[in-house]
């Protein structure tokens, strides 16, 4: 692009956010020299992800180690019928590089362990979990609390979601919340494909607003829409003053 | 007339059958004998809400408050 042009076609791009209380140009520099690491590309991941992207966080590292199946195509909408079988992370990475080219997009196809963990998490701002199950969540919990990142959580079973966000050393972590020990699910969970869609969006906007510093997070509570219902609704987790995650900082705080 | 009402979300529901049931209660009763009473083992529940704030499941429940059970909602 000759001199000038490729800030006008940034300009024009994000005009609408732009012109948005609470972002402007300070706030898409904001976006722009942001790292957020969102773990999981799957039916939350790929909204997120989209989103991320569409908003111009400037460096977007995408952890999976999954390869594309078909049964994911009813609600992982970053992949295509031409990807199956293909890596996940190598799929999500195409699309975004084609929808915001201007971004950096660092690919981790690998999976998140507690050996890993920290590492990978320390080289970003903030983590976005897209994860399918409880393992993953409470070693990213267990990272970001050491780490002293903020990560957000997204869940989805059936016709429900939850989302909340963490703020370290503030609890109550996700430790505290699922300290019982409930049975995991038995086999694939049953999922409308449309809410990923709700619950990821409602993350990617959380994210964005920790990057700006803007509005109020979901910190403190989670959210849970409830899709048959048609109804939001939030509660107060407790907090576990014994929790081995976010216990003992808060007895010193 | 006295009553607690569960709401019941999800997987919960294959046992309970009805997303929101209320219960006569005279005074003060032990949740999990509630769980139990509908049939929904408890180990599968995750979360419990007491009138929006999480509580464990041995917590008991007066006439008017409002019960929510959730189970694990860890799919992505």
């Amino acid at each position: 692009m000759v001199d000038g042009a490729f800030e006008r076609f940034q300009n024009d791009r994000y005009f609408r956010q732009l012109i948005l209380p609470g972002v402007g140009e300070d706030g898409q520099r904001r976006l722009g020299q942001a790292k957020v690491l969102v773990i999981g590309t799957g039916g939350l991941g790929s909204p997120i992800l989209y989103y991320l992207a569409a908003a111009g966080v400037g460096t977007i590292g995408i952890v999976d180690n999954d390869h594309v199946d078909i049964t994911n195509l009813q609600r992982q909408i970053l992949h295509w019928e031409k990807d199956l079988s293909r890596l996940k992370t190598e799929s999500a990475r195409e699309k975004l590089q084609a929808f915001n080219s201007t971004l950096r997009y660092l690919s981790h196809a690998t999976r998140l362990t507690e050996e890993n963990a920290e590492a990978l998490i320390s080289e970003y701002d903030l983590v976005i979990a897209a994860v399918d199950n409880r393992e993953a969540r409470r070693t990213i919990n267990k990272a970001c609390y050491r780490l002293g990142i903020p990560w957000i959580d997204g869940g989805i079973r059936e016709y429900i979601g939850s989302v909340t966000v963490f703020l370290p050393p503030k609890g109550p972590c996700y430790e505290c919340i699922y300290r019982t020990p409930a049975l995991r699910p038995k086999g694939p969970i049953p999922l409308l494909g449309a809410l990923p869609g709700a619950i990821g969006s409602i993350e990617a906007i959380e994210g964005i607003k920790l990057i700006l510093s803007i509005g109020i997070p979901i910190t403190g509570r989670v959210l849970v829409y409830d899709a048959w219902t048609g109804r939001f609704d939030e509660f107060v987790p407790s907090q576990d003053p014994n929790c081995p995650i976010c216990g003992i900082k808060v007895k010193g705080s | 007339m006295k009553e607690v009402t569960l709401k019941i979300f999800a997987s919960l529901l294959h046992w309970a059958k009805e997303p929101e049931v209320r219960i006569p209660i005279e005074g003060p009763t032990a949740l999990r004998n509630l769980v139990e009473h509908l049939g929904i083992p408890e180990d599968e529940v995750a979360v419990v809400i007491r009138n929006g704030k999480q509580v464990k499941l041995d917590t008991e429940v007066t006439p008017g408050d409002i019960v929510s059970l959730f189970p694990v909602i860890d799919g992505g």
